[in-house]
């Protein structure tokens, strides 16, 4: 008995060590300044005074219009380019894991280049074609005879090239994580599913959908937070325009923490929202599989 | 070629797929194509219309113009000491605690997994005001290992790795441990002596994914870094030359200065992209 | 009588040794190292060398200056990081219209004192400008006039030789009439095929949006009245609004308005893309440079005047920026005290001083006379062409952020111009309230 506490003793013990320096790490350099910002946002600092406001900060944001449309834009990224990418990723996986295995890591290098080539440097030549004085939209137009259109500045629209671009930007992930699960599933079972004359869409169906579950979950988790925070692509291609039509929410935060009208509390109120929605958006994938469970 | 001989008769659908597949694979390809072509026209070149598809009159020009005229060689031995040194951080920070979460029975064990979810995902813009604050109160500003201990320290812990990491020992069945237990390998023991062998491909990615992220860290290194041109990162230097008040006006320069800027990481994914796609697939399927 | 001339002598010197002896007492008797942060549009050398030469003075004080230039588009990311951080430099030289809102937050210097002894030397107009309730703030380094710059050659090639001034160092004077009905359609129909275009205009972001004012007063409307915002208000303003978008629309500008930075439009300019493009003194002297040290193409650089129509008649306008040094109430108080010592070094005068001043138009009287330059006196007989382009309104910068919005609300067709215009109106002017009230300066 006494053995037994006592190793149980050390076993928490060497944990803590093994666990020790992260937990540090992270209540220094993430969990204080998260709370420091929550404080903050309870903060006026403007007038080089601190005044307490309350929950002013918040209020700043859900009665401004401009916040209200960040918060809806950052939502239908998230809406929009998530499913997206699992979607294609499954079908894009799906369709190509059987195949050669050069095609396989061909397309896989391909749509993976993207990703590690930088969303700034992407973004950067993204603006760079698309830009309807000198980019390669304007010669198409010119080709077909239109006058130049400039994509990225349709009230409408461009919201939905950005969608496009961040999706292009991000599926190479995607299709890496699927192939890689995608090829670990059993030849047999392939097989037997040919065997029985099901077409590909009953693979996809049957097999390679209901397998591949927990790269979707992993795929839900890791894009909804890169997607939710989606910035870079904003700043590059559109800085939020035309007159904020684009712009999301961590657009918007860093415009008030290093834009000309700074004011860091109504940054921090941002952040905070922003913690709270990834925890909600994140929590309904575990109502998800909990509903999944039951039903089974 | 183990799996041609099951593909059978290809379905239409099948067909259609990888026509539209390999089409659209063209058009995610093609920035990085424009790019880098780019980077070897001069700069009226670049933005000519109609354009020239491929470089006609190819030069180094542009190479030797950011070699020349900016401190880029600086920026690169900035970026790439920064991203190792971090990444080797991380690697030892993230599998240390990814194991203890992993496979180490332990009071506060659950709340700290939370925490890790949670702290997943958050964006470090939301608080890098308040960080920024914090590590200069650190005097971690202004000199080269001010600005490095800046650009390190506080991304050592990054809950993604721990996540990845967890999820990686998890594959590793607990029998396995149990009998090496059973046979008086403690199980810290067990971490060194078969767990982290074990866990190469697992380290592998977290490595390539944390590198990504860290070398791409562009607001954090900005913050740190503008004091001087010296203390440039490549991706903050590159992106100085995107905006005019640098000075420079060249396109083809500027085309050259991104694919240098892309260029380390692609040399990097292609050495260990067999570690990569293993490592992250067996960090990823285990929930 | 001589005893009282000896007395007032004596008393005199006294005095001056007491105001000597006090400005001493105030500077810290140990090592001060501060910060002079920049975005000066000139020679980064200029700056360096001012720098060094005040440490090798004061090294036995062990006062250190460290220069920190960065790009204008930086600025605002950088100042409000420091402001956040408290890392405030003490020292900080940029535009007045950028930094007053500074001022305004309480974060600059009263440096009344500190520029009496050069008071006279300053002209009017660059002193008045950095004064806020009767109290200085900044004192003026270099001025750098905003208009147009065009290329000379394009014009030749163009066939619109008779739009260019005999004399290189002239600023052309068009009207309204003859710049959009002959000088853009000819450029227009030069270029025509080509991704080249005849001016840039920009409302990607706030960089450079001085030259966005210079178009939207130029038929002679008011962005400002009594301190508020009254670009909403007026046609004339809205009439503007409409004609921009018109060029634009009749392929007299570039296509993609809502999306270029105003940083993007000399690149193009200065690599033949396009005819004219906006421009301010301090570029035009750094552009040249360029061309002479052959690190940019060679052409021929002219500047002009902004065409304008005010109440019926042909006239033109300029804006002007004044750069200029202030020191920064960054709460450390050695480091203030070494930040004045650093100004009240440099305003003694001597080749920093007219080094810095001599890269755009002078601030001082007595640097201007000295110059050779002839581009110097060419440019100085536009000074009555100048409006105020900040209104001196409170908040003139915080309100810039809304500006480019509107503009982007009309040109995308998502407001009328009227409409985009009212409501900016509105939000500037809530700004330029939450500044009257709050401000720390003007009270």
């Amino acid at each position: 008995m006494k053995a037994m506490t006592e190793r149980k003793l050390r076993e928490n013990l060497s944990a803590y060590l093994f666990v020790g320096p992260f937990v540090v790490l992270c209540a220094l350099f993430i969990i204080y300044p998260i709370f420091r910002g929550f404080i903050n946002s309870l903060y006026n600092t403007k007038w080089r005074a601190t005044v307490y406001v309350g929950l002013q900060n918040y209020k700043t944001i859900f009665s401004n219009a401009t916040s209200m449309l960040a918060i809806k834009n950052s939502l239908l990224f998230v809406a929009t380019v998530v499913p997206l990418l699992i979607i294609f990723g499954i079908w894009i996986s799906g369709s190509i894991f059987d195949k050669r295995r050069l095609y396989v890591s061909g397309v896989r290098a391909v749509l993976y280049i993207p990703v590690i080539a930088s969303m700034v440097v992407m973004s950067i030549i993204w603006r760079f074609i698309l830009d309807s004085q000198s980019g390669l939209v304007r010669y198409f137009c010119m080709l077909l005879g239109l006058k130049p259109v400039n994509v990225l500045a349709d009230p409408t629209y461009t919201i939905y090239l950005l969608i496009f671009i961040l999706f292009t930007m991000n599926i190479g992930q995607c299709v890496v994580l699927y192939t890689a699960d995608m090829l670990s599933i059993p030849n047999d079972l392939l097989e037997a599913c040919r065997i029985d004359g099901g077409g590909r869409l009953d693979m996809f169906r049957y097999i390679l959908i209901p397998l591949t579950k927990n790269t979707t979950i992993f795929t839900f988790i890791t894009q909804t937070a890169s997607v939710f925070k989606v910035f870079i692509v904003i700043q590059l291609l559109t800085r939020g325009g035309p007159n904020y039509k684009t712009t999301t929410m961590m657009y918007l935060l860093y415009e008030y923490a290093f834009g000309n009208n700074i004011n860091t509390g109504v940054a921090s109120a941002m952040g905070v929202l922003m913690f709270v929605i990834s925890l909600v958006l994140i929590t309904l994938r575990f109502v998800f599989i909990r509903r999944e469970k039951e039903a089974m | 070629m183990k799996r041609r001989g099951s593909l059978g008769k290809r379905s239409a659908f099948d067909t259609v797929s990888n026509v539209l597949i390999i089409l659209f694979c063209l058009l995610s390809i093609f920035p990085l194509y424009w790019m880098v072509t780019g980077s070897f026209k001069y700069s009226g070149d670049v933005v000519k219309l109609p354009p020239d598809w491929f470089p006609i009159h190819p030069t180094l020009y542009n190479y030797r113009g950011v070699f020349t005229n900016h401190p880029a060689w600086r920026w690169i031995v900035n970026s790439v000491s920064v991203t190792l040194i971090t990444t080797a951080g991380i690697v030892l920070v993230s599998s240390a605690a990814g194991y203890a979460l992993s496979k180490m029975r332990f009071i506060g064990r659950r709340l700290i997994f939370s925490f890790v979810i949670a702290a997943l995902l958050v964006p470090m813009e939301v608080y890098v005001l308040p960080l920024y604050k914090q590590v200069t109160s650190y005097g971690w500003r202004g000199s080269v290992t001010g600005a490095y201990l800046a650009m390190i320290v506080p991304n050592l812990a990054m809950p993604f790795g721990v996540y990845l990491m967890k999820n990686f020992y998890d594959t590793i069945p607990d029998a396995l441990v149990e009998a090496a237990t059973l046979d008086g390998c403690g199980r810290t023991r067990f971490f060194f002596e078969i767990g982290i062998p074990l866990s190469k491909g697992g380290i592998g990615a977290l490595a390539i994914l944390a590198g990504i992220r860290i070398w791409n860290n562009y607001l954090w290194q900005l913050l740190n870094t503008f004091s001087s041109k010296y203390l440039y990162t490549l991706p903050v230097g590159v992106a100085g030359l995107f905006d005019t008040s640098s000075g420079e006006t060249d396109y083809g320069l500027r085309m050259a200065a991104a694919t240098v800027s892309a260029l380390p990481l692609f040399i990097i994914f292609f050495s260990f992209q067999r570690f990569f796609t293993s490592g992250i697939t067996a960090g990823a399927v285990k929930e | 009588m001589k005893k009282l001339l000896a007395l007032i002598l004596t008393l005199s010197l006294l005095m001056g040794m007491a105001v000597f002896a006090r400005a001493e007492e105030t500077l810290p008797d140990h090592p001060v190292d501060i910060e002079l942060w920049t975005d000066f549009t000139i020679d980064e050398a200029i700056m360096q060398k001012a720098v060094d030469d005040f440490n090798a003075a004061y090294a036995d004080k062990g006062y250190t200056v460290t220069l920190n230039k960065f790009a204008g588009s930086q600025r605002t990311t950088l100042i409000n990081g420091a402001i956040e951080n408290d890392t405030l430099p003490a020292l900080l030289f940029s535009a007045w219209f950028t930094t007053a809102d500074y001022v305004h937050q309480g974060l600059v210097e009263d440096i009344t004192d500190l520029i009496a002894p050069v008071r006279d030397d300053l002209y009017d107009a660059v002193y008045d400008a950095c004064v806020i309730a009767d109290k200085a703030y900044m004192v003026g380094m270099y001025q750098s006039y905003f208009g147009l710059a065009y290329n000379a050659d394009i014009f030749r090639e163009a066939g619109l030789d008779k739009y260019i001034t005999e004399d290189a160092n002239e600023w052309a004077r068009w009207t309204m009439a003859e710049f959009e009905g002959d000088i853009l359609p000819t450029l227009a129909k030069y270029f025509e095929g080509s991704e080249k275009y005849p001016i840039a205009l920009f409302a990607g972001d706030n960089q450079a949006d001085t030259f966005t004012l210079n178009w939207l007063s130029s038929l002679g409307g008011q962005m400002w009245k009594d301190g508020k915002s009254n670009a909403g208000a007026d046609e004339n303003v809205i009439a503007a609004l409409e004609k921009m978008i018109s060029w634009t629309e009749n392929g007299l500008t570039n296509s993609d308005v809502i999306t270029r930075s105003g940083t993007e439009a000399s690149p193009d300019f200065r690599n033949l893309n396009s005819g004219v493009c906006s421009c301010q003194v301090s570029n035009h002297t750094s552009w040249l440079n360029a061309m002479a040290n052959g690190s940019s193409t060679q052409f021929d650089l002219r500047m002009a005047t902004v065409p304008a129509v005010i109440n019926g008649e042909d006239t033109n306008i300029l804006a002007n920026y004044v750069y200029g040094a202030c020191v920064m109430n960054n709460g450390k108080a050695d480091q203030i005290a070494v930040g004045k010592e650093f100004l009240r070094w440099l305003l003694q005068g001597g080749e920093n001083l007219d080094a810095i001043n001599n890269n755009a138009i002078p601030c001082f009287r007595s640097i201007a006379d000295a110059s050779t330059d002839p581009f110097v006196p060419a440019t100085t007989k536009n000074a009555d062409l100048i409006w105020d382009f900040t209104g001196g309104v409170p908040g003139y910068v915080a309100t810039r952020s809304h500006l480019f919005p509107a503009i982007q609300a009309a040109y995308s067709g998502d407001k009328t111009p009227a409409q985009a215009l009212a409501d900016y109106s509105a939000e500037a002017n809530a700004i330029i309230e939450e500044y009257v009230e709050n401000s720390l300066v003007l009270h």
